[in-house]
């Protein structure tokens, strides 16, 4: 399995970058990637305006399987992650304002455009 | 920034201006309602979120956070979903915040945006007039918000066509009044053979708004007369018409904003329980006394109500209000109510009939009518033997007088009763607060309009030693002397009245 986990992982860096430069395009500016922390880990963080963006980023043939991947816990898990992140940053990159939080998600298939959706979901349930 | 959208809660029949705040703010994106709210109330959150999503808008991604204040009042109901809905557009900067500031707010959201009826509308309408704001209520209660005074009603029938309004691009037309109910085909009391005595009990009742109980064999036409009340009673004065009414709105009863000068006539079936009898439940609720308000409260069957609900019937029945107490709410609906009541006077129902009467008898009897307490029975001013109709009078046409000719004479007597609180409103203003007929005066004020002459004080000294009358007994007589001179047009109360009204008197058995 490792020759498979370590394709799948090349995969996912290459969808992310993808990724990186659409956010990118779109005049966001992306203040980590892969951030890594205790309670959990978020694929891309951005920032536009007063917007804090924790977007997830995800890889299928499909679009349509893409926007399903996503199990609940795992938007948990980004939430918390978001919050974390946020208390060491706070007053660096914010002008000392608190910004709002947005959650975002990048869907990567072969073949089309990255979709972004804004505002993807909420803590507390889906839209 | 803070939005305010003004609405109101209810307590009994007192509503209470209920401040709703919304404020977003930076931070994970989240919706919640605090200010001790009930589940309707917290249910709001989807069906603003959704209604709002019907215009096209999405809440922005912000911490809301509503609050209901002041926050250690009780909410309840359904009606808060549009000042909510209303304050979080305010918030979002699409609606003016000044615009509604002088508004008092209610109304139920549907999924779609339209706005549902909710109930309590009259009163919020009559808050809003006591504030001098103006009212935004569903559509379907337009009318019904009307009846309060001619404060700025915006009758909405949906979420999107109130923004229209607010924004200036389609005013909403203040809503029409509709005419008051008018008295559909009442009974008429010619349908009922013989029973003079009945009849001459029952336009007793309704001129003076007595309590009557009648007892009789299955069959001899009491449930008859007793429907036959309502034909009989002279309509609402406005001021009563508007408080049966806000009772009415708080049940959620008026249908398509119309009110009823037509007495209500409430008749709960005898497996009523005591909430549904004097108001209650988990939500205090009006029950059928308060229901009754100003009009008629018909129990059938009275025996065979539960005796804890009989008893519970004393307080309101005394004092014209319901006291509903509970862990958390505690309220007074207005009831004043006219018990009229039927029973049979044994199990099988023919006592004084030797032939058909069941073996038991008289204890059976005894039995059966020991079922009603001996306070409730002193707070019916009339007692009428209803006796079987003899086959002779069956068979005869109807000839007694209609509906038509008893009320004219009951109106008049009412329009005597009225004259006389009046006059005594001139003399000592506050004293007749809240009393329109004779049988709701009282100590001082009884005195006063029922005086008797000196050969009716005699007799009724004389009745009250010998009958063994209560106090409130003895006051009962009076007051239905006093209505027994009314109808006959006498201002003083002299000996034959006094004897009619001794002869309603429930006579001691053994």
């Amino acid at each position: 399995m490792p020759a498979e986990r370590a394709r799948n992982y090349q995969k996912g860096l290459k969808a992310e970058r993808r990724a990186v430069w659409w956010l990118r395009l779109k005049g966001y500016r992306i203040l980590g990637s892969r951030v890594k922390t205790p309670v959990g880990e978020i694929d891309l963080l951005a920032k536009r305006g007063t917007v804090l963006v924790a977007v997830e980023v995800k890889t299928r043939p499909h679009i349509a399987d893409a926007m399903e991947a996503i199990p609940p816990r795992q938007w948990q898990r980004i939430a918390k992650a978001l919050e974390w992140w946020l208390a060491g940053h706070q007053q660096k990159s914010f002008s000392n304002k608190p910004p709002d939080l947005r959650f975002d998600a990048v869907f990567i298939s072969p073949g089309s455009w990255p979709r972004h959706i804004r505002d993807a979901w909420r803590p507390g349930g889906l839209k | 920034m803070v939005a305010h959208v003004t609405t109101v809660a209810f307590e009994g029949v007192d509503s209470r201006e209920i401040d709703v705040q919304v404020q977003m703010s930076s931070g994970l994106p989240a919706f919640s309602i605090v200010g001790l709210a009930d589940k309707a109330v917290s249910e709001a959150r989807e069906r603003v979120r959704s209604a709002l999503s019907a215009l096209g808008l999405a809440l922005p991604p912000k911490r809301i956070t509503v609050n209901l204040s002041p926050a250690d009042v009780q909410k309840e109901g359904s009606h808060y979903d549009l000042p909510i809905a209303l304050g979080l557009l305010v918030s979002m900067d699409i609606l003016p915040a000044e615009e509604l500031t002088h508004h008092i707010v209610l109304g139920e959201l549907g999924l779609d945006g339209m706005i549902a009826p909710v109930s309590g509308v009259l009163l919020a309408a009559m808050a809003a007039n006591g504030a001098d704001k103006g009212l935004v209520c569903p559509a379907t209660n337009g009318s019904e918000a009307t009846w309060a005074g001619n404060n700025e009603i915006l009758a909405a029938p949906s979420l999107l066509s109130l923004i229209n309004h607010f924004k200036g691009s389609q005013i909403l037309s203040p809503p029409e009044q509709t005419k008051p109910e008018r008295p559909e085909h009442l009974l008429d009391l010619a349908d009922v053979k013989g029973q003079e005595s009945a009849k001459r009990a029952l336009e007793i009742a309704a001129a003076g708004g007595h309590n009557l109980l009648m007892s009789g064999p299955p069959g001899s036409g009491k449930s008859m007369l007793a429907a036959r009340l309502a034909g009989i009673l002279p309509s609402m004065s406005a001021r009563e018409a508007l408080e049966t009414s806000m009772i009415q709105s708080i049940a959620g009863q008026i249908e398509e904003g119309r009110l009823s000068m037509v007495r209500p006539f409430r008749d709960p079936h005898h497996s009523a329980s005591m909430p549904a009898l004097i108001g209650g439940g988990q939500k205090a609720r009006p029950g059928e006394v308060s229901l009754a308000h100003n009009g008629v409260l018909f129990l059938d069957e009275l025996p065979e109500f539960s005796r804890q609900v009989l008893d519970s019937l004393r307080q309101p029945l005394e004092t014209g209000r319901a006291v509903v107490a509970r862990v958390n709410a505690h309220v007074t609906y207005p009831a004043r109510v006219q018990l009229v009541a039927a029973m049979n006077p044994c199990r099988c129902g023919h006592l004084d009939d030797p032939a058909i009467r069941c073996s038991r008898a008289p204890k059976c009897a005894r039995d059966y009518q020991s079922r009603l307490s001996g306070p409730l029975l002193d707070r019916i001013d009339l007692f009428v033997d209803v006796k079987a109709v003899p086959p002779m009078e069956l068979d005869r046409a109807p000839s007694g007088e209609t509906s038509r000719t008893v009320a004219a004479r009951v109106t008049k007597a009412r329009l005597r009763q009225r004259e006389r609180l009046e006059a005594c409103e001139m003399k000592v203003p506050g004293s007749t607060k809240g009393i329109f007929c004779n049988a709701q005066a009282d100590g001082n004020l009884l005195a006063h309009i029922a005086a008797a002459d000196e050969e009716g004080r005699a007799l009724l000294l004389q009745a009250t030693e010998k009958l063994r009358l209560s106090a409130r007994g003895y006051h009962r007589v009076l007051k239905v002397a006093r209505t027994l001179a009314d109808l006959a047009d006498d201002e003083i109360v002299s000996r034959p009245h006094i004897a009619e009204a001794l002869s309603f008197r429930r006579l001691q058995t053994d």
